[in-house]
């Protein structure tokens, strides 16, 4: 039994095992070290899912951007390049092209009612380029 | 071993290169002061034990937040409060001993005389102090044992200088009455 530096007294009587003291620091050191451990341990799969989380994200977000920006650097690009050589085309082409393209977004009860129009009201080649 | 002051130990625990260095000497200086009190609130030596630690624990985890509006060692003293409490409330939930009992038990671990090695009187006193509720039987002890001053103590607990002069004054007088029964 010790009592250590602080007399029996202000100890309340109460005594520790023998050399109590001596390597307390020693298991308070132990014990922050798996205390830290448990501490990297307790976040280790919050960590993990919020990693994974990011990753995915940054993979949709990435192919979002992509899928996106093609288009319309298509779009900018095909009208861009229309315009600088425009005098390269000929109206026949550029008129099959519009169609064409038109087609693809068009249904065909669009395609149809267009052709139709092209064709019973006699619409020549410059008063559609002007309306395309 | 020389006293080192708060600023020593928080610059030396505050620098990289001697925080556990820093750390140690800390302990070495409040290793005793925070064991006693946990001791006195909580009496079994393995309890005291374990507390102790945790509250080493916590003060590695917390000293870089400490914002020095306090001394360190009532800081430090909070913690060990805190921690007594928080465990001698778990402890009455855990076993569903009403707030009488728990007492109960700790007398028990007092008599079983395990690391004990007080004299009668000590003993007496002791199990008078038991017999006050946990706050008064806190104050009594850091007053009585510690030597703490009032304001130290409010610091500590929370609690205004007046209420705690009520609080030891009425302690004082319970544990007279109890020892003078005999």
């Amino acid at each position: 039994m010790e009592t250590n530096t602080k007399d029996n007294m202000s100890t309340g009587g109460f005594s520790t095992p023998p050399s109590y003291f001596n390597d307390l620091e020693t298991r308070v050191q132990q014990r922050i070290s798996v205390s830290t451990k448990h501490w990297i341990l307790r976040y280790k799969y919050a960590l993990s899912a919020a990693a994974t989380c990011a990753i995915v994200l940054s993979v949709w977000l990435l192919q979002a951007e992509t899928t996106l920006a093609i288009p319309q650097m298509q779009q900018v690009d095909y009208t861009a390049y229309v315009n600088d050589n425009i005098e390269d085309f000929n109206d026949d082409e550029v008129t099959d092209a519009c169609i064409a393209n038109n087609s693809v977004a068009s249904n065909d009860s669009e395609y149809e009612a267009y052709s139709n129009y092209l064709l019973d009201d006699n619409i020549d080649e410059n008063t559609l380029i002007d309306e395309l | 071993m020389g006293q080192w002051t708060d600023q020593d130990l928080l610059d030396k625990f505050r620098n990289s290169e001697t925080k556990n260095y820093g750390f140690n000497l800390l302990m070495q200086q409040y290793k005793q002061r925070v064991y006693w009190h946990v001791r006195r609130m909580v009496i079994d030596h393995d309890d005291a034990d374990d507390l102790t630690q945790d509250v080493f624990v916590k003060i590695w985890l917390a000293l870089d937040q400490f914002k020095e509006d306090s001394k360190l060692f009532t800081w430090i003293y909070r913690i060990a409060t805190n921690e007594c409490i928080s465990f001698l409330n778990k402890k009455r939930k855990r076993f569903f001993i009403p707030i009488i009992n728990i007492e109960n038990q700790l007398l028990h671990s007092l008599e079983s005389g395990i690391h004990y090695s007080g004299d009668e009187i000590q003993l007496k006193l002791q199990k008078a102090i038991l017999t006050l509720p946990e706050k008064q039987r806190l104050v009594f002890n850091m007053k009585y044992f510690d030597e703490l001053k009032y304001e130290e103590i409010a610091e500590i607990t929370g609690t205004s200088v007046g209420a705690l002069k009520a609080s030891f004054h009425l302690a004082s007088k319970k544990i007279e009455e109890y020892i003078g029964r005999d």
